[in-house]
């Protein structure tokens, strides 16, 4: 029996056909969109729906808002929840199923319920970060300090993932020369496995953390929806509890989930965690020549300080010298003119003194003099008192012989010429008789 | 200041001690008489800091290696 066959493209054109059946178009749906990309205006996502229970996609068809209605759409949708439209949220839009020949099936999105707007990962992320809140541990690892140059580092990330070259490469040809040692824990960074495996390589660089200085969590890019693997309380808080600072680079731009509310750093890509580490050494080696400029800089300033101190003693020993002089020749001048001065008022202190003796010495000779004048005149008066011719005038009369007093009748003898003497004139007589 | 072993420092101890003899030659304490001892103890600690940073340590990397 011979088939008839037709060809793929008008298979394909019956396809889109049906597609343009009424139950297909214009339909509202809830989904949860993911891979939200715009692209020349247009929106690019995915819808997925995933088990409630197992988390696992059970749905995933693409979609589109072509740049006209996403135009007018993003500022209601803005207006109405405060966010644009990205991975991760739930949404209620109204779709038409696409059949394209050469690209498949899509989903033409036309109008969205801005109110339906928190999807089943947001809102299961924000659970896990409520939780980790109200356990008090979200902020703990990003409180670890981190040392100066992390150099030994830690990385989970799937071996052949070209994130994980791509960080490698990075650290090692890092401009500044700066040494990195880092250990590869591989974990499968997509799928089922994601979290078991990621926390046993956390455990295993826990048994080791004193060879390490943090640990890096990367993946290389992927399909957004894989990510929501990683909005899980177990891994979040073993990362959050993590003895180690902690960086997490498992998406780009858009994607977001809770270990980024945890890790100590959170960067977008692979590249920009070993570019963070490359800053941190980059820093560390600024450091080191800022303290090598500051001690340069206080070493000259010592010695410029030094060098202008000995200059200022060297000129004023001088002047200190002139200075010494100039006193000391004041002070003999002063000296050579006070020693004559002084010898001056000396010399008329003792002439002073002299003529007070001479005047004191003749007023004692003078009154000696008076003294002794006036005792000679008591004397004379006395003695004048007593001469004999002052006794001869009172009636005494004097009687000699031969030339001698007589004193006694006895010293004569009759016959003997006398001589009396009388205060005025004399008279001879003879003895006559004696009588004793 | 008593002078550990370089070689027996972290860095962060070698950092640190950089740091106290720069806060030291700030102050009012530090004489010329010091001047050359301090100098060239910071140059040792800086030259260890440097080679810390960007020379490779082989017995770190085999170290790190030897974990499983």
């Amino acid at each position: 029996m011979e088939e008839t066959a037709i060809t793929l493209l008008e298979f394909s054109r019956r396809i889109g056909a049906l597609m343009r059946s009424p139950q297909l178009q214009r339909c509202w749906i809830v989904a949860e969109a993911v891979d939200v990309t715009v692209r020349g205006g247009h929106c690019y996502l995915e819808l997925v729906q995933k088990n409630a229970t197992t988390n696992v996609v059970e749905a995933k068809v693409r979609a589109v808002i072509w740049a006209n209605v996403y135009s007018r759409l993003r500022v209601a949708f803005v207006k109405a929840t405060g966010q644009s439209l990205q991975s991760g949220m739930k949404v209620m839009v109204e779709v038409s199923a696409n059949f394209h020949e050469q690209y498949g099936l899509s989903l033409i999105i036309t109008n969205i319920n801005p109110t339906y707007t928190l999807g089943d990962m947001a809102r299961l992320r924000l659970e896990i970060i409520n939780r980790l809140k109200r356990e008090g541990i979200i902020d703990l690892n990003k409180r670890l300090p981190w040392c100066d140059a992390p150099q030994r580092i830690a990385v989970v990330s799937a071996d052949s993932a070209a994130g994980y070259g791509d960080f490698i490469d990075q650290l090692h040809r890092n401009p500044y020369g700066l040494a990195f040692y880092t250990k590869l824990f591989p974990a499968y960074m997509q799928g089922v496995n994601t979290v078991p495996s990621v926390l046993a390589a956390l455990r295993r660089i826990e048994e080791h953390q004193h060879e390490f200085d943090c640990v890096v969590v990367i993946r290389g890019g992927g399909a957004t929806a894989e990510l929501n693997v990683f909005d899980n309380y177990e891994l979040a808080a073993a990362l959050a509890r993590f003895p180690l600072p902690t960086i997490v680079g498992i998406g780009h731009d858009r994607d977001y989930t809770v270990l980024d509310e945890v890790a100590s750093v959170r960067v977008k890509t692979p590249t920009a965690a070993a570019e963070f580490l490359i800053d941190k050494g980059q820093q560390a080696l600024a450091r080191l020549d800022a303290i090598s400029q500051t001690i340069a800089d206080i070493a000259n300033q010592m010695l410029v300080d030094s060098r202008r101190q000995l200059d200022y003693i060297a000129n004023t020993i001088p002047l200190a010298v002139k200075q010494i002089m100039a006193v000391s020749k004041a002070n003999l001048s002063n000296y050579a003119r006070s020693i004559p001065l002084c010898a001056k008022s000396r010399i008329d202190t003792s002439e002073k003194d002299l003529q007070l003796y001479l005047v004191k010495t003749r007023q004692a000779v003078e009154a000696a003099m008076n003294r002794e004048r006036h005792r000679l005149e008591v004397f004379t008066t006395q003695v004048e008192l007593l001469s004999p011719r002052q006794v001869l005038r009172r009636g005494y009369s004097l009687v000699m012989r031969e030339g001698k007093f007589v004193t006694n009748a006895s010293q004569l003898k009759p016959g003997d010429t006398i001589v009396t003497h009388f205060a005025s004139g004399k008279a001879y007589s003879t003895i006559n008789d004696i009588k004793e | 200041m008593e002078e550990k072993d370089i070689t027996k420092m972290t860095y962060s101890e070698a950092v640190d001690e950089l740091e106290r003899i720069v806060a030291e030659m700030q102050s009012d304490r530090c004489s010329i008489d010091n001047l050359s001892r301090y100098t060239s103890r910071s140059l040792e600690l800086l030259k260890a800091c440097k080679a810390r940073l960007t020379k490779t340590d082989e017995e770190l990397k085999k170290i790190l290696e030897q974990i499983d």
